[in-house]
């Protein structure tokens, strides 16, 4: 039998991953923002590495977007945050801590995730064209040591997935997904980071 | 992959997904057997005189099976039928063809027949790529039920209802001359049944160059 005379197999595919993109590029105050972006003091941090800086501190929670220029800006992040728990059908969860990172030339994320969150996010209101993506590694590659790719990465054996580093753009993702990102090619890429937690303060 | 909401300029993207199969051979015209086909198979190789391996540790109730959990011995059931076992390695092909990953043979395959208040618990089926099962005599009522790989990751969820995004379980419902396809780290289970007589042939894939 040939294999163009199979009839398509009824595929389920079981289990994704879920993944939203926002875009936020003509929000009113993204001027406002860019000032704010401006002004933010950022340094050296674990997670980044070379050329890069982060305005996170583990030692006192940072709530970048509670600005008081940013007020609208937080809501229209807090409702695609409400549109991506809809779909997932989560429990209404909030941002709490919120931070910016600034990624240079040669600079990049290490491997990480957001542990005592639920859903994260990467804003990014600056992003020069070419600027390095943000990579989600999938949760269920330590799994497949018995299957071997061959041909081009497809839905069912990528081991990564790219997420482009758009300016205006905002990425969503369960806050447990391993990410990263490779060097950084440009010059300017500003990425602001938050966390959700539930309404009831739980960890 | 991707789904886009130009009103609200949203993306969805349904990452990483587990790929289960299913396709009936009774129904696919690609092949030419019949339920009489099925029937007959179901009752050789469940009269086979050799004793079947009656209790496995994941097997519960009224089971009988074939199986043999051993590394250096293992039971060859589609061996000794040919014709189900080319259709199954092309059904297996255009699979991995699709997962884009290397062609397999098929290893080992056994037969498992179930009778009402039986249960499989919870496995996987290491050192092989792929596996799958066919339904031989699926009462109506059958299936088999998958677990969310993903679990141990969600350990902060907290859930309204279930959808494809957090379910825990999910239950792939499956008929008489249904082949389902999955791969073989994919931790699976079959609830108790509520019916006698669930036949089935399931069988797991290896590398040609190693196997």
């Amino acid at each position: 039998m040939e294999m163009n005379q199979l009839h398509v197999l009824g595929e389920y595919a079981l289990f994704p991953t879920l993944v939203m993109t926002f875009d936020l590029s003509e929000h009113k105050d993204y001027n406002i923002m860019l000032e704010v972006v401006k002004n933010t003091e950022t340094s050296d941090h674990g997670i980044m590495a070379n050329n890069s800086e982060s305005s996170y501190d583990e030692r006192e929670a940072i709530n970048w977007l509670d600005h008081k220029d940013l007020k609208d800006f937080k809501e229209q992040i807090q409702l695609c945050v409400r549109y991506y728990s809809e779909k997932y059908m989560l429990i209404p969860n909030y941002i709490k801590n919120s931070w910016m990172n600034r990624v240079f030339k040669g600079g990049r994320v290490k491997l990480h995730q957001h542990p005592g969150s639920i859903i994260s996010g990467a804003f990014y209101p600056i992003a020069d064209e070419g600027s390095c993506p943000l990579i989600l590694r999938s949760p269920v590659s330590p799994n497949r040591m018995c299957e071997v790719n061959i041909g081009t990465e497809n839905l069912y054996n990528a081991y990564t997935q790219e997420m482009p580093c758009v300016q205006g753009q905002l990425t969503l993702f369960p806050s447990w997904l391993e990410h990263f990102t490779n060097e950084n090619a440009t010059d300017n890429r500003v990425t602001i980071s938050f966390n959700t937690f539930y309404s009831d303060g739980s960890k | 992959m991707s789904t886009t909401d130009n009103r609200t300029k949203r993306k969805v993207f349904d990452l990483f997904p587990s790929p289960v199969f299913k396709v009936n051979i009774l129904e696919d015209i690609a092949s030419e057997f019949t339920q009489k086909d099925l029937t007959d198979l179901a009752e050789w190789i469940t009269s086979d005189p050799v004793p079947a391996n009656p209790i496995l540790d994941i097997c519960e109730g009224d089971v009988k099976t074939c199986y043999i959990e051993d590394w250096e011995f293992a039971s060859y059931v589609l061996h000794d039928v040919p014709e189900f076992k080319d259709l199954i390695l092309t059904y297996a092909t255009q699979y991995v063809h699709m997962m884009g990953i290397e062609y397999v043979i098929i290893s080992d395959s056994w037969y498992t027949k179930m009778n009402k208040g039986a249960r499989v618990h919870r496995h996987r089926h290491e050192n092989s790529v792929i596996s799958g099962t066919l339904y031989l005599n699926a009462p109506e009522g059958s299936g088999i039920a998958f677990v969310n790989p993903t679990i141990p990751y969600r350990m902060k969820d907290k859930t309204q209802e279930p959808t494809k995004y957090n379910q825990q379980v999910s239950l792939v419902e499956v008929k008489t001359g249904d082949l389902i396809l999955h791969p073989s780290w994919l931790e699976h289970f079959v609830p108790p049944i509520d019916c006698d007589d669930r036949i089935t042939i399931s069988f797991n894939t290896d590398y040609k160059r190693i196997a």
